[in-house]
């Protein structure tokens, strides 16, 4: 006969298994050992890209824990782990465009006090300039937002972007060159002194 | 790349030079995703129960009642509802609600098992209200070994250190079948009681028949084993 051993993790005696974890106990580790592997990889990633497609901190937190926690059951479908990070994005990406909706409602809300804080004509310093792009950026619509941060943050080719975004690459080619096209529309007028 | 495109570069990654995320958000998504776990488990198991119990209401208009027939001691209770993503392997599915085994037994498994009592008082197990589908193996090993857990009234993990339960299993969608090689051990928990442990190695993926013999009593039950 063997010895018996008690064995603290599993509150069990068992004479051949010291270690033993019950088959539900042994799932559930693994598949928490998986989600603890892929947050620390990407959490910080995905923060950034939440919060450059909302403009907010604390939105881009919720967005990607809410994110974490629907991609938390389909980690056993995942055969190819190099997709979670496309999946990820895409989750991402589709969890802030109803937030950026809500925002950007109360962004219209306050767009007087946004107005009067907009950069005027003659105010060219690096400053202006970054508040001007940082105004125009958050004005665009979110696709287009999403394009322009996935093809310039996160360096994505027009193949991943368009895949992240799930549509064809002439798409995420028209969204870009219409988002470049508003920025540069917004620069012109602050130049000549509107207020968009 | 244009200046503006260089620009808003430029921008993007200064804006996105932040702090990392708040400290205690894994802990938030770990929580969050047990909860989301949690209540996927409880409405599929609500949805089988009302297969089960549509199968059962059915079944009692189709037959005669006479022809219903309660499992007695030893019996083993036969399979019923196929769930659609196992193709042809007809998975036990445990009756709703489970077999309760005499005291000191809880009449129920841990909730961590999220599993039902199957089978009688001369032999039960537990098993998935959906369907037992293993598909978690030991990595890098290329085998199915998994280990089958036993209960029977009577038996003793202190006096039956190596109870001489018998474990085979046979293949039904193809051919192959194996037998338990090794002794099987003995095992206690506070909230399980006594149990068999037996570990056993199947031959390859596909539709088993489980079957344990312990003293008189017989208990089969059907998995579907995958890579």
């Amino acid at each position: 006969m063997a010895a018996t051993f008690w064995s603290s993790r599993s509150s069990s005696y068992c004479d051949v298994c010291v270690n033993w974890t019950s088959p539900g106990e042994a799932v559930t580790k693994r598949g928490e050992q998986r989600l603890a592997d892929l947050y620390w990889r990407h959490a910080d990633d995905a923060v950034r890209l939440g919060f450059l497609l909302t403009g907010d901190q604390h939105s881009a937190e919720d967005i990607v824990q809410d994110a974490f926690v629907r991609l938390f059951g389909r980690f056993q479908e995942l055969t190819n782990p190099d997709a979670f990070e496309l999946y990820l994005r895409r989750t991402v990406v589709n969890l802030s465009r109803d937030r950026f909706r809500r925002l950007r409602l109360e962004r219209d809300l306050g767009a007087r006090e946004a107005n009067s804080s907009f950069p005027q004509a003659g105010l060219a310093s690096q400053i202006e300039d970054r508040e001007l792009i940082r105004h125009a950026l958050r004005n665009l619509p979110h696709r287009q937002r999403a394009a322009l941060v996935l093809r310039f943050y996160a360096d994505l080719s027009e193949r991943d972007t368009a895949e992240v975004l799930q549509c064809s690459v002439a798409a995420v080619k028209s969204l870009v060159s219409r988002a470049i096209t508003s920025l540069r529309n917004a620069r012109e007028n602050s130049m000549r002194g509107e207020v968009p | 790349m244009s200046d503006i495109e260089r620009q808003i570069a430029d921008f993007l990654h200064e804006e996105a030079n932040r702090p990392a995320p708040s400290s205690g958000m894994y802990e938030r998504v770990l929580r969050r995703a047990k909860v989301r776990k949690m209540v996927t488990a409880t409405v599929a198991g609500l949805a089988v129960f009302a297969v089960v119990i549509a199968g059962v209401v059915t079944a009692g208009t189709l037959r005669a009642p006479s022809s219903i027939k309660s499992a007695g001691p030893g019996a083993s209770p036969q399979p019923s509802a196929t769930p659609p993503e196992t193709g042809d392997c007809r998975r036990t599915i445990p009756p709703q609600p489970g077999f309760v085994p005499p005291k000191p037994y809880p009449p129920q498994p841990p909730e961590r098992e999220k599993a039902v009592w199957y089978g009688s008082a001369a032999l039960w197990t537990m098993l998935s209200p959906e369907g037992e589908t293993w598909d978690e193996f030991p990595p890098d090993s290329g085998r199915f070994t998994d280990k089958t857990l036993w209960w029977s009234d009577g038996y003793s993990w202190t006096e039956e250190p190596t109870p001489s339960i018998r474990v085979t299993g046979q293949r039904l969608d193809g051919p192959g079948s194996f037998e338990a090689e090794g002794p099987v051990t003995n095992g206690f928990r506070e909230d399980m009681g006594s149990f068999m442990l037996g570990g056993i190695e199947i031959p390859t993926a596909g539709c088993w028949k489980l079957t344990a013999k312990y003293r008189d009593a017989e208990l089969s039950y059907v998995v579907l084993v995958k890579r």
